[in-house]
């Protein structure tokens, strides 16, 4: 049923288009920086909330500024280089867990205990056993990114129909041909969302 | 940033903190890119 011509409603729908979803990222930012603005100037703290303008030239800066940028290329380095160890252990245990009733209950007990373990908690032990260097840091972005990206991979390979299986099996598929024709494909959605939340908390573990 | 706050030069701070969460967003989105094209299968009917 076609909706009737109304002057007010073609009004609103006009105004609602001007306001489109790409630019209310920017309005809010936009918003946030003018509270920002006044607030600071009403607390005249340093300390608690520095002015809008000098923490504007220090972050315009920084982006030039070669120590800043080496620091976080580093930085950079060290996460995917974690997060490149969690995706190998991580997608090994996941789909070991998610295929087998057997796995999941002897490996469940101890991968939900360690991952609750606070990451700060790992942080001595990590020196302990790599030394000073890039070994413990490393180390903790693996723990963080390890956990999300197993329990995806555990979700995505859990949640492949079995009839595919059953009808792999039915015309002869090895496990290694089930692997890799079913559950690879039909786990890879979980597992991309599985390293988008890896590396997230792996940047946030180490900055 | 550990050097800004040891110094308490809070401005530096935020604005380092300021990076980091783009550059930590940017990642994000690179990825969320990477999981459209990959996974273009899953959006075909406008259903994920």
């Amino acid at each position: 049923m076609e909706r009737p011509k109304n002057k007010i409603w073609d009004v609103k729908a006009r105004r609602l288009e001007l306001v489109n979803d790409t630019y209310l990222g920017y309005i809010v930012l936009m918003i946030l920086c003018a509270i920002w603005f006044f607030a600071s100037k009403n607390i005249k703290s340093e300390l608690i909330l520095p002015s809008f303008e000098k923490t504007a030239v220090e972050f315009l800066t920084g982006w030039t500024n070669k120590r800043v940028m080496t620091n976080f290329w580093i930085t950079l380095k060290r996460v995917l280089l974690g997060v490149g160890y969690a995706i190998v252990v991580g997608t090994i245990i996941g789909i070991g867990m998610g295929y087998s009733k057997k796995v999941y209950n002897a490996l469940s007990p101890i991968i939900n205990s360690i991952r609750q373990i606070p990451i700060m908690t790992w942080v001595p032990l990590s020196i302990i056993w790599f030394g000073l260097g890039e070994g413990p840091t490393i180390f903790l972005i693996f723990m963080s990114a390890v956990f999300p990206l197993t329990i995806n991979v555990i979700d995505g390979v859990a949640n492949i129909d079995q009839n595919l299986v059953y009808a792999s099996r039915s015309m002869g598929a090895s496990l290694s041909d089930i692997i890799r024709d079913i559950i690879l494909p039909g786990a890879f959605p979980s597992f991309l969302t599985g390293v988008r939340l890896a590396i997230g908390g792996g940047w946030q573990s180490v900055i | 940033m550990v050097e800004a706050q040891n110094r308490l030069n809070t401005s530096t701070l935020y604005a380092l903190m300021i990076m980091a969460a783009i550059i930590g967003f940017a990642i994000d989105q690179v990825l969320r890119v990477v999981e459209r094209s990959l996974t273009r299968w899953r959006y075909k009917d406008g259903v994920s």
